[in-house]
């Protein structure tokens, strides 16, 4: 055990037609298992709207700048998949040639993986949480 | 006040309540960058920096933000008309028990507010070392209430015509 987040991979794998499978086949993905706070911090840039965070009172809100939704999060992409079964090294150019179809599924399958399907993520931070005081 | 954080039976993470330094941080939503100066020790053989901070689990940094904010929630969370009212009759002397009060909970904070403030209300010392950057955000915005009070017992005392002192 340790503090931080492990640096293990786990494979997930696609066949020739572009469906997520269980099974091994030449068609692979290789990503992190554990997200380390640095790549959330990544992610939540990418995906969060734009904006700023203050205080009411104790509760912190967001105020959105603009109404733009967030694009596809390559930057995100690029930093979590170590290897992939392609010749090219994984760049955000590369990762834009992927067929729409795999990276929508991948897309799911990590949102699953480190339970980011949350409503709220930048309030997740800060939920209130019912501890006893240590001193 | 410290607080010692366990995760699981070999890792640990030693920390404190919010600085107004810190607090600033937060504010705006870096955590990565608050992180640093929040944690004092670790279970890890590497060093405290920006970089290995980075590396942590987001489960342990989420209780690491909700252990450490814990006061100052709670002091923004108070009904701050009722509360300055408290303090005014602490500070002139009609308040003979705290129990009961809103100022109960913040025993530890009102013995350190008189020992900082002098007569007039101006600021003698502080409680931690360092400036005021790093001292615990909630007891900056207890600080500032106690001054508030203060300064409105003197007033109400110039104007009925006595001098400027706390009985």
């Amino acid at each position: 055990m340790s503090l931080f987040a492990s640096e293990e991979t786990v494979k997930i794998y696609f066949d020739d037609q572009g469906n997520l499978v269980e099974t091994e086949t030449s068609n692979w993905f290789e990503v992190r298992k554990e997200l380390s706070q640095e790549l959330y911090d990544i992610f939540r840039n990418e995906m969060a709207p734009k904006g700023k965070m203050r205080y009411v009172g104790a509760n912190p809100v967001i105020e959105i700048e603009s109404t733009e939704a967030p694009g596809f999060p390559y930057g995100f992409l690029a930093k979590v998949i170590k290897n992939w079964s392609e010749s090219v090294p994984v760049t955000i150019a590369n990762l834009k040639k992927v067929s729409k179809k795999i990276l929508e599924q991948l897309w799911e399958k990590l949102l699953e993986m480190y339970e980011l399907n949350k409503s709220n993520m930048l309030l997740e931070e800060f939920k209130e949480e019912e501890n006893e005081e240590i001193s | 006040m410290k607080k010692f954080l366990k995760f699981g039976e070999e890792d640990w993470v030693l920390i404190h309540d919010v600085t107004l330094r810190e607090y600033f941080f937060l504010k705006e939503g870096r955590v990565l960058e608050a992180l640093p100066f929040l944690i004092e020790k670790w279970s890890e053989k590497e060093p405290i920096s920006l970089t290995t901070v980075g590396k942590l689990k987001t489960a342990v940094v989420s209780k690491i933000l909700s252990e450490s904010t814990f006061k100052v929630r709670k002091f923004l969370d108070l009904d701050m008309k009722q509360f300055s009212l408290a303090l005014k009759n602490f500070f002139d002397r009609r308040l003979t028990q705290l129990k009961g009060t809103l100022l109960e909970e913040w025993e530890n904070e009102l013995l350190l507010v008189q020992l900082s403030l002098n007569d007039l209300g101006s600021i003698n010392a502080l409680p931690e070392r360092g400036s005021l950057l790093d001292q615990p955000a909630h007891f900056i915005f207890f600080l500032l209430a106690a001054r508030q009070a203060i300064a409105e017992i003197l007033e109400d005392q110039k104007k009925r015509g006595g001098g400027p002192w706390l009985k």
